[in-house]
């Protein structure tokens, strides 16, 4: 019972040699693979998922950039638009006052121009007239007084026309 | 009483199976033909099976949508590896797929009683050939991490006075291991016999469960949390320095 045989100890310790590189091709080896690679796998996909993250963080980033951007475009544009028009407007009434001007500086000539003409025929036609008057007159009663008054009246018609 | 005696020897004594037919005359014991005991065909048999299960367990091995055969390999790898790792620690991670091993073996030839069979454990041979290799794991584990020099310093540790008493322990590791180990399963397997002669029914199927099972399992955990624990031993000192 308590007796060692040297063949059976040295059988035991072969066994367990065997059995345990057996175990270790047959059962740790590829068990400790499988569960190694599914790690690997896993990491990947985490470090996958971290990147796609880090790259939709970076593009929302990007378009909210861009759209602050666009927005203060649309302002200066806006702004630039608003001042031209502006501009126009004023120069557009600028214009149409400088015209009005012009139309009413013609207008008031010409308007001074036709009374003078009038004047002038009026006053042709008075002294015609007066002619005529004068030689039906002259014609109808003669005499020194006549001539005289009549003279007389003229030129002072004619100095105060004057 | 002299019956019970007589049959308790009888069951205690280690079978021979079969004799290789080699005679060598100049060894007593031999002389007829090498034994072969029944622990060490058993020990086959549980080789045999461990081995089988592993093969059929790990067939077609995928990393995802894993079979339930895969699923139970893998629980009983990662679990028996991570319960040795914790005993171990970060630093002994070479040496646990053979401890794992050991408990392997060890828990199955306990419980191997359940099958008719008997336990391997009980031959003397098996535990001191567990035991012996246990030794030499843990001194080549040191002079491997260590080196020679440190390794030999190591019994000087932690004051020369202590020089007697680390080379004793050279001796009496491996030795309490190993009969800690015979102990327990022969005490388990002597008072089973005496149950099984006073109490035929019932009662064995009882404590069957406690010695065979509870017991041949712990007995496993224990001789490896031993070895376990005189590696990290050797181990430690080497981070203090």
């Amino acid at each position: 019972m308590l007796s060692v045989d040297p063949f059976n100890l040295i059988c035991t310790v072969v066994n367990l040699l065997i059995l345990f590189v057996a175990l270790r091709i047959f059962l740790f080896k590829p068990v400790q693979k499988i569960i190694a690679e599914r790690q690997a796998q896993a990491d990947a996909q985490l470090k996958d998922a971290a990147a796609k993250q880090q790259e939709a963080q970076n593009l929302k980033e990007q378009y909210s950039s861009s759209l602050a951007k666009a927005e203060e475009e649309k302002r200066q544009l806006l702004n630039t638009a608003r001042k031209e028009a502006d501009e126009q407007y004023q120069k557009i009434v600028d214009e149409a006052k400088a015209q009005a001007k012009q139309i009413e500086e013609r207008a008031t000539a010409d308007a001074e121009n036709r009374k003078n003409r009038i004047l002038k025929n009026t006053e042709k036609e008075i002294a015609d007239m007066v002619v005529a008057a004068a030689e039906k007159m002259v014609g109808s009663q003669s005499g020194v007084k006549i001539d005289r008054s009549l003279y007389d009246e003229f030129l002072g018609k004619a100095g105060e026309e004057q | 009483m002299g019956n019970l005696a007589e049959y308790l020897m009888e069951e205690l004594e280690c079978e021979t199976v079969f004799k290789i037919p080699i005679r060598i005359p100049q060894i007593a014991a031999y002389a007829d033909g090498i034994p072969v005991h029944e622990s060490i065909v058993v020990t086959w048999i549980i080789m045999a099976v461990l081995i089988l299960i592993s093969i059929i367990l790990t067939r077609n091995l995928k990393v995802d949508h894993i079979s339930k055969r895969q699923a139970v390999a893998e629980l009983i790898v990662t679990r028996l590896t991570g319960l040795v790792e914790g005993m171990i620690g970060e630093n002994g991670k070479a040496y646990v797929t053979w401890l794992t091993t050991v408990l392997l073996y060890i828990g199955v030839a306990n419980a191997i009683g359940l099958f008719g069979m008997k336990a391997p454990t009980k031959d003397l041979n098996v535990t001191v050939a567990l035991a012996v290799m246990s030794i030499i794991l843990v001194e080549a584990a040191g002079i491997y991490q260590l080196g020679i020099k440190r390794w030999l310093h190591k019994f000087l540790e932690p004051v020369a006075v202590v020089l007697p008493i680390n080379i004793l322990e050279l001796v009496t590791r491996p030795l309490s291991l190993c009969m800690r180990l015979f102990g327990n399963v022969l005490g388990a397997f002597v008072i089973m016999e005496l149950i099984k002669f006073v109490v035929p029914v019932i009662l064995p199927a009882v404590l069957c469960c406690y010695f065979d099972v509870f017991d041949g399992l712990l007995q496993a955990y224990v001789f490896v949390f031993l070895t376990s624990m005189y590696i990290s031993e050797m181990l430690e000192t080497e981070e203090e320095a």
